[in-house]
């Protein structure tokens, strides 16, 4: 009878330690350390596409292409800047000005990526001479 | 006798776990908080960059050099400050970012309220016009500052007439020389360019004036005669300039350059801008410099 309680008593201190672990276990996987280091590399490739973009009037030209040709200069670009292991989307939104502000152009271009890690960074850009304002949003993943 | 060797070595390993867990978190907080501080950064310079573009200035670096590019006149300025301003807070500012217009007292204000004038640090120089239609042009720098200024270059071309006669263009007075490398001494090359790319140049040997004397003046008129420019370079009335320009219905371009002392220089308005992370409360506050464009010589 003694014994008994003994070891149940030991039964029930291996039960609680071992949900302690699994707790602790638990809490440290959902930590993701490893996707932050991940999510810094993904914000600055897309950060320093955006400001290369902004600097070099890339995106203020597109106020005056076609949509075709915006597309293509953007994916020609995403292909030579954005790193092989990556993804990259950028979505632009062209607006003007008219009283009020009419946004009704949206360009697309480079490939949306799977996985769940992804950093999205906008930048505004205008030709305020003209009453054009845009924003691009990128997208990037790794593959 | 066993079974509290393994507790206790349970409980070391639990502890070792909890600890590692703790860096971790810590460590994580810090790099998320890098991410916001660079977002911040990313979002003050974005929107700076943009302001210097509305207002039509071109700020160029070559190593000493100091280049100011502009057109006058100029419209709409303050307006298209205020449909940025609008702009950014309808479409781009995301819902954790915060952007506030700040004077230089720290009072709330609007980005169509800022103040027509730029400062060169650390000269405390200033180049402002009256107003954003940019029908003048002031440049001064202190007294005591002006040696930092080893020349100073003004282009400027007329794209709206040809000159009347440029071999009557005449100052009256003439600017006071004086002997380089004196405080207040400031050594100059002017030269104008109308519509049919004549060109008018300041042609003294050595040219230079005292921004303390009596100022040179000259009236340039145009066969368009409701065209017409005139330009000061010393004291008018008390108040010592580099450069002071009125253009009257006239369209202009203007290149001035000042070679300093030093590459170390930075130019802003008085106008502040504050980036603020609403989740982590933090926030980037500074004046809103202008963007320069940075050449190798």
């Amino acid at each position: 009878m003694r014994r008994g309680v003994v070891f149940t008593l030991d039964a029930l201190v291996a039960v609680v330690i071992a949900i302690l672990a699994l707790a602790v276990i638990t809490q440290l996987l959902s930590l993701r350390t490893g996707e932050w280091y991940k999510e810094i590399a993904l914000y600055n490739s897309a950060q320093d596409f955006l400001t290369s973009r902004d600097k070099d009037s890339t995106l203020v030209t597109i106020f005056n292409q076609t949509d075709p040709d915006a597309t293509a200069t953007l994916n020609n670009l995403i292909s030579v800047q954005i790193p092989p292991s990556m993804f990259a989307r950028i979505n632009i939104t062209v607006c003007k000005y008219q009283g009020s502000y009419d946004c009704s152009r949206f360009i697309t271009a480079g490939q949306a990526g799977t996985t769940d890690t992804k950093s999205v960074t906008r930048r505004v850009f205008t030709n305020t001479n003209n009453s054009y304002y845009g924003i691009a949003t990128m997208e990037v993943w790794y593959k | 006798m066993l079974t509290a060797i393994a507790t206790i070595l349970f409980m070391l390993l639990i502890d070792t776990a909890f600890q590692y867990s703790k860096t971790s978190s810590a460590y994580s907080k810090r790099i998320s908080e890098m991410i916001v501080s660079e977002k911040m950064s990313y979002t003050f310079d974005d929107i700076t960059e943009d302001v210097t573009n509305i207002t039509g200035i071109t700020i160029v670096q070559r190593e000493s050099d100091l280049i100011l590019k502009d057109s006058f006149p100029a419209t709409n300025i303050s307006q298209n400050l205020a449909r940025y301003e609008n702009f950014i807070r309808w479409r781009y500012l995301s819902s954790e970012l915060e952007a506030t217009f700040l004077t230089s007292n720290e009072q709330q204000t609007n980005l169509s309220n800022l103040t027509s004038q730029i400062t060169v640090q650390p000269f405390a120089m200033t180049y402002n016009y009256t107003n954003f239609s940019k029908n003048d042009l002031f440049i001064q720098i202190p007294y005591a500052q002006s040696g930092a200024i080893q020349y100073i270059w003004y282009n400027i071309s007329v794209n709206s007439g040809n000159f009347t006669n440029v071999s009557n263009i005449t100052w009256n007075p003439y600017p006071q020389s004086c002997v380089v490398g004196t405080t207040g001494c400031i050594k100059f090359y002017l030269k104008v360019n109308d519509s049919a790319d004549q060109e008018y140049n300041y042609t003294y040997i050595n040219p230079t004036f005292d921004m303390t004397a009596n100022a040179g003046h000259v009236n340039i008129s145009f066969v368009n005669q409701s065209c017409w420019i005139e330009m000061w370079l010393g004291n008018v009335s008390g108040q010592q300039y580099l450069f002071n320009m009125g253009v009257h219905n006239c369209s202009v371009k203007t290149e001035i350059g000042l070679n300093l002392n030093t590459s170390n220089f930075w130019l802003h308005f008085p106008m502040k801008l504050k980036v603020r992370d609403i989740n982590y409360n933090t926030s980037k506050e500074d004046n809103i410099g202008l963007i320069m464009t940075r050449l190798l010589r």
